[in-house]
């Protein structure tokens, strides 16, 4: 490990000592081992190097110019009003803490049940098999911070279910490491949406996993929109898991931060289920944004369908690494894998990288890359028309991304993504259909 | 109102233009004809503006102002229109969206207040019928899956939308059956209004069966080498080109 990564370690498993005592549930024996084991896996292993073949286009020494600050649960003067929520009820963490003020408790659907994972830590600490990750180390070491969503089995919720992870200002560069686990019952089906808001715009780490766990037959409708400032480093691990015959629909924006790098591990271990996951990453200014994403065909007849995109503009840097795994048994399954990168400008950068491990020999696998650029001649049509260069360049994006935001069912979701994507995407106004 | 003298212009370091001349009156039809590579399309997407065609020397000038220092959509703001001989299919960019960022686009340029959503949608109603396009087609992909055809008579909605002072149709006719051709002439007829100017870009004289031309000119070389009245495209068309360009040399 190089001297700028020992720092950035030394600094981080520093602040665990600092405030380990203070963490919930120090005094219990078994959680306070779980940390330390965490923290001393880290020390051995060191943080990722670029010689790390999933680190390789990600180099992470930028973090040792920093020292961040972890912060406990505390009271934020924001009012529910204030908050840039879309729906009524919004689950709000504030810094990876439960906010029980923000978060209206009463107003959760039916069959919904939530809470902070206080009660959830032993539970927690067993739930997946050990990974090679040493930001899964450094949640575990910090691990506290967050939340546990329950849907009841064969619970259908209209609403989608939105969580915002707000970040407030802070004196001081501050890190967080939340938590968020998700329990969905056999044949409920939810949306839910997760969203990444910046209020502090200053230096900070947010450093998350996110389980969700799918009961038989059940459906998630999963929307994951991070949208930090380019000031901060966005670390996130989403861990799927589909019990037979569960479907998994989502759209992951990674459209924030400076340093962003997001795992999404699926596991479809049982026969039948259904992953349809859609992706969009754009990246500008002097930005780095990473996306690896892992799928595991374990079982038959199980079947995923991948569409990430990437806009990349200025000096910004975009890296994607799709991996299918199809294991012996898992025959009659179907894995369709796609990503499309527009490069924006000429010293901007994608490194893409599709795989397909495939072990069952009665399969239907696809997968590619394309790099391109706007097309000049559909501009200059454009153009010739009238349409001014920025308006053109514009409604290009627009095509481009288009049937990302187009798959979103939920309508105000939908909206949420459009405006979220508008600084790429220009002022669009809606027309009417001719009728 | 549209002024070209002495236009060089080259394309990947090719002379294609070598020394053109045209002048067109407000409301006349211009024909260009000339054979394969005499520099018929280089001249129309000089006109608009496109990308990678380099003029060496010469000028053009519309209205009084000199074009050739304006980007495209500002020329489309003078009142430029190129009806594209292979139109653009545009995947996810809606036809009407496109037109209404155009019409738009045009409209601010020349300090207009834009138009609002319900006018501009009475406005395209009525052109569709100009060409008569179906609607169907309207909120579709800019040309995407579009006929030979409809491609061409979309070009011309387009152009009835935007009202152009000057419109430049570069081999229109082509790919085009009878009946096309006589719904796409019949649309270009109705907006001739004694103003609006028409640079035809031909191959063939049967186009100009429909949409009758003021001054034929034939393209050779990169130069007019000769220009008469509508006449001279039936004696093109039965002599071919040979002789105007042996006279010429």
């Amino acid at each position: 490990m190089t001297a700028a990564l020992n720092q950035a370690l030394d600094s981080l498993a520093g602040e665990f000592e600092r405030v380990a005592a203070t963490l919930p549930a120090a005094d219990q024996r078994s959680v306070a081992n779980h940390r330390t084991a965490a923290v001393d896996r880290l020390r051995a292993r060191g943080l990722p190097v670029t010689r790390d073949e999933a680190w390789k286009y990600t180099d992470l020494k930028s973090l040792a110019g920093n020292r961040f600050r972890f912060t406990g649960p505390s009271a934020t003067a924001l009012t529910r009003q204030q908050l840039p929520a879309l729906t009524a009820h919004p689950i709000v963490l504030v810094n990876g803490w439960l906010d029980p003020v923000l978060t209206d408790l009463d107003a959760l659907p039916t069959g919904v049940s939530l809470s902070g994972l206080d009660q959830h830590l032993t539970a927690l600490m067993q739930s997946r098999a050990p990974v090679d990750d040493a930001f899964q180390w450094l949640n575990d070491a910090f691990l506290g911070a967050g939340l546990h969503v329950n849907i009841d089995a064969g619970i259908a919720i209209d609403q989608p279910l939105e969580i915002i992870c707000l970040r407030t200002a802070t004196d001081e560069p501050a890190m967080c490491h939340p938590r968020l686990r998700l329990d969905i019952g056999a044949g409920a089906s939810v949306t839910v949406l997760e969203r990444y808001v910046d209020l502090a715009g200053a230096q900070a780490l947010t450093n998350v996993v996110t389980d969700i766990v799918i009961g038989q037959t059940a459906t998630v409708t999963h929307c994951r929109i991070q949208a930090e400032s380019p000031a901060s480093y966005h670390i996130g691990r989403t861990y799927v898991d589909l019990a037979r015959d569960a479907t998994y629909q989502a759209t992951h924006f990674d459209i924030g931060a400076g340093l962003s790098r997001t795992d999404i591990n699926i596991e479809q271990h049982s026969e039948g289920s259904v992953v349809g996951l859609d992706g969009l990453m754009f990246v500008d200014g002097k930005r780095h944004c990473d996306c690896h994403l892992n799928i595991d065909h374990a079982a038959p007849r199980t079947r995923s369908t991948v569409r990430y995109k990437g806009v990349i503009d200025d000096e910004g840097r975009g890296v994607f690494n799709g991996r299918i795994l199809v294991r012996q048994d898992a025959q009659q399954i179907s894995a369709q894998l796609h990503n499309r990168n527009l490069l924006l400008s000429a010293r901007a950068e994608i490194d893409t990288k599709p795989e397909l491990e495939i072990y069952a020999d009665d399969v239907q696998c696809a997968h590619g890359a394309t790099v391109g650029q706007l097309d000049e001649t559909a501009l200059f049509y454009l153009r010739s028309r009238g349409v001014p260069l920025a308006t053109a360049r514009a409604l290009l994006l627009h095509a481009f991304v288009g049937d990302i935001v187009d798959a979103i069912a939920d309508s105000k979701l939908r909206q949420l993504a459009l405006t979220e994507l508008a600084g790429l995407l220009a002022a669009l106004e809606p027309l009417p259909e001719l009728t | 109102m549209l002024s070209i003298n002495n236009l060089h212009a080259s394309v990947a370091g090719k002379e294609i233009l070598r020394g053109l001349n045209l002048e067109v009156k407000p409301g006349e039809v211009h024909a260009i004809m000339g054979p394969n590579g005499s520099g018929k399309s280089t001249l129309a997407n000089v006109i608009a503006g496109r990308d990678g065609y380099e003029v060496t020397a010469g000028e053009v000038i519309f209205n009084g102002k000199p074009l050739l220092e304006l980007a495209p959509e500002e020329r489309a703001g003078e009142g430029i229109f190129l009806a594209f001989q292979y139109p653009v299919e545009i995947p996810g960019v809606n036809n009407v969206y496109m037109l209404k960022a155009a019409l738009n686009g045009i409209r601010k340029y020349r300090g207009e207040s834009e138009l609002d959503a319900v006018k501009f949608l009475n406005l395209v109603k009525q052109k569709t019928r100009l060409v008569e396009l179906k609607e169907s087609l309207l909120n579709r992909p800019v040309n995407e899956g579009f006929s030979g055809g409809e491609k061409k008579r979309n070009e011309i909605f387009q152009m009835a939308v935007l009202e152009p002072k000057l419109a430049v149709l570069d081999e229109t006719d082509s790919g085009l059956d009878i009946d096309a051709l006589r719904i796409v002439a019949n649309g270009v007829n109705q907006l001739r209004d004694g103003e609006r100017s028409f640079v035809v870009v031909t191959h063939y004289q049967r186009l100009l069966d429909y949409i009758v031309p003021d001054v034929v000119h034939v393209l050779a070389g990169g130069r007019i080498v000769k220009s008469g009245p509508k006449e001279l495209a039936l004696e093109l068309e039965q002599r071919g080109y040979d002789w105007v360009v042996g006279q010429a040399a």
